[in-house]
Parts: C-alpha cells; sequence; structure tokens
C-alpha cells in the first residue's frame, strides 16, 4: 500500500546536498555525527541523505540512510524542530522512495533510553526487531562524544533495532 | 484538615486467599493465567498484598523463582496512594533474597514504554526481546488485548533484570 502523503504546500522532499547541517544536528543532539546501526556505524556525511525543506528552502527534517542489500539502513531520522509531523510527513516519504529502489524493508536503530522514538515507529508501522544489548557501549570508542545519559536522564546502552517491511 | 491519600501507610503481606487473588487478577488482566516465558496457573506462583490500614487492599504482586531469578509476573497498584508498586517491587526483591535469587526479572510489552521507562529508571536492565511472543501467549491466555499503549498492538515481550 503506498504511504504517500499529500505534503503541505510549499514543503518538498529531495536530496540534502549540505550533509554538515545533519552532521552538526546529530553532534548536537547525541554528542557523535557517527551511528550505530546493527553492527555497523556510520558517519551521516558519508552516506545518503534527504529531507524535507519549506518553501524558503529552511530544512525541516532529515534522513540519513544507506541502502544495505535489499534494506534500507535508518541512521538517522529526526525533525529540527519540536512535533512529529514533519517527521511522520518524513517517514512516509522515505516509505515510498524505499519502493521506488526496490527496498524490502527499512531498519531504524533507537536506544534503550528513547521511548518517543519507540512510540513513534511503532506508531508508523515498525515492529521490533532486534535487540542488542551493550552495543551502544561497546562502540563508544568509534563513536567518541556520544552521550551517556538521553531522554529523562536514562543511560544508554542498548540498541534496539525495528523494521517496516515495503 | 485532612490527610494527602498519596501519603496513606500501607503494609505488604503474603497474600493466601486464591479467591481473592483470582478476582483481583481477572480484573486487573482479564485471566489468572500469566505470561513470562513459559504460562504460570494459580498454584504456580505465590502473591503478595499491600494493604492500608483499614485492611483495604491497595495493591498485588505476584512472583515465582526459576533457579536464581526471582521473576515479578505482575505489579499492580489500584489506589492513588504513592510508593506501593515500588513496595511491592522491593518486596519481591527481599523473598528473592531469602530464596537466593540473584537478580529480579520483569516483563512487559513492546507498546508499554511508560513501563519501559519506569523500570529502567530504578536501575533495570533490558535483557532479551522476543519478537512476536505474545501472538503466541495468545493462543492460550485469550484475554489479552490486541491493541495496547498509545494505540499500538501487542506483540513483542520485553525482559528487564536487575541484580538483587
Amino acid at each position: 500500500m503506498k504511504d504517500r502523503g499529500l505534503l503541505p504546500d510549499g514543503v518538498v522532499f529531495r536530496a540534502v546536498d549540505e550533509k554538515q547541517i545533519i552532521s552538526d544536528f546529530m553532534t548536537r543532539h547525541w554528542g557523535s555525527p557517527r551511528m550505530l546501526v546493527g553492527m555497523h556505524t556510520y558517519d551521516v556525511t558519508e552516506i545518503e541523505a534527504h529531507g524535507l525543506f519549506d518553501a524558503a528552502g529552511d530544512l525541516l527534517a532529515f534522513a540519513s540512510w544507506k541502502l544495505r542489500d535489499r534494506t534500507i539502513v535508518l541512521c538517522a531520522l529526526h525533525a529540527l524542530r519540536e512535533g512529529n509531523r514533519f517527521a511522520t510527513l518524513l517517514l512516509g516519504e522515505i516509505k515510498a522512495l524505499a519502493q521506488r529502489i526496490g527496498a524490502r524493508s527499512i531498519r531504524s536503530m533507537v536506544t534503550n533510553d528513547n521511548m518517543p522514538a519507540l512510540v513513534f515507529y511503532q506508531k508508523n508501522g515498525f515492529r521490533f526487531a532486534t535487540l542488542y544489548v551493550g552495543a551502544v557501549d561497546a562502540y563508544r570508542p568509534v563513536m567518541p562524544g556520544m552521550i551517556t545519559h538521553g531522554h529523562l536522564g536514562l543511560p544508554i546502552h542498548d540498541a534496539l533495532e525495528l523494521e517496516c517491511l515495503i | 484538615m485532612g490527610t494527602d491519600v498519596n501519603e496513606t501507610p500501607f503494609k505488604i503481606e503474603p497474600l493466601t486467599d486464591t479467591d481473592l487473588l483470582k478476582a483481583l487478577l481477572a480484573r486487573r488482566w482479564g485471566d489468572d493465567l500469566m505470561m513470562f516465558g513459559r504460562t504460570w496457573k494459580i498454584g504456580e506462583y505465590e502473591a503478595i498484598v499491600a494493604r492500608d490500614d483499614n485492611g483495604e487492599v491497595l495493591g498485588i504482586a505476584t512472583h515465582a523463582v526459576q533457579k536464581t531469578t526471582i521473576l515479578a509476573l505482575t505489579v499492580d497498584n489500584f489506589s492513588a496512594v504513592r510508593g506501593v508498586g515500588k513496595a511491592l517491587l522491593d518486596r519481591i526483591a527481599e523473598i528473592g533474597r531469602e530464596k537466593g535469587a540473584r537478580v529480579i526479572r520483569v516483563l512487559t510489552t513492546n507498546d508499554n514504554t511508560p513501563s519501559l521507562r519506569y523500570f529502567q529508571k530504578l536501575g533495570f536492565r533490558i535483557v532479551a526481546l522476543y519478537p512476536g511472543a505474545v501472538m503466541i501467549y495468545r493462543t492460550v491466555a485469550r484475554n489479552l488485548p490486541e491493541i495496547g499503549v498509545d494505540g499500538i498492538p501487542v506483540r513483542d515481550a520485553i525482559e528487564l533484570e536487575i541484580d538483587l
């Protein structure tokens, strides 16, 4: 089923050329522009990036991703401001993109502290797939600066993977 | 000058009245058949109850020991009194220590992010994810809801653990 909601007036979906914006956002929020998904880490400036832009050309939300086999590995998906509306719309565009490029699934990594993301992905068709206990801790040496505590001060240790079938 | 109901004193004691236990579990969970790795029938687990000074039930919890793990099968605060859930959990931890357990383990479901947050704030670590476990449990415990917190379908079991 095509999950392609209409974008609001003036909002466009396209590739992000200025990846430094994404890198800076990641560093500000997570302490690191390098993120773990599965057993690999990805630097957001080195992989694909798409986003929603408003009529003035400002970035509203971005998704950093890489195609591995037939799976879109979602390294990061964030709205630049509070509120899920643009994150949800962007996720819909990513699902449509996945379909266009022949991907079979999308995988997203959420850290154990991140309840809002767990709700967001599950409300948008993602299911729990894998738990990597202590993975974030294990990969800290290759993600220098990665924060130790996240949402509501919970310590970050584990990687939870959720999957959406296309 | 009234007393804040949230600060009502209470005590925890074993719950041996099986009929009362069945009734309370049925009202809260729709069943007295538990799911935690395997199914647990009434009689296969033990229960404790929190009562106020009038003997009113404020909350209950059920537990079972499996080798060196004590499982907190259910922990429920039915009242507005603060700390009942935590006190029940603490008593289970105490019982666990008495029985030689080294860890206490709890189970929640994929939809229950409030529960996931609550246990992690207490220091529990996520130790296991069982995708689809609830769908299997549903074949025996037919009262398990299809849709849970935040309208999310209930499918998976997540287990958390803390050292005693």
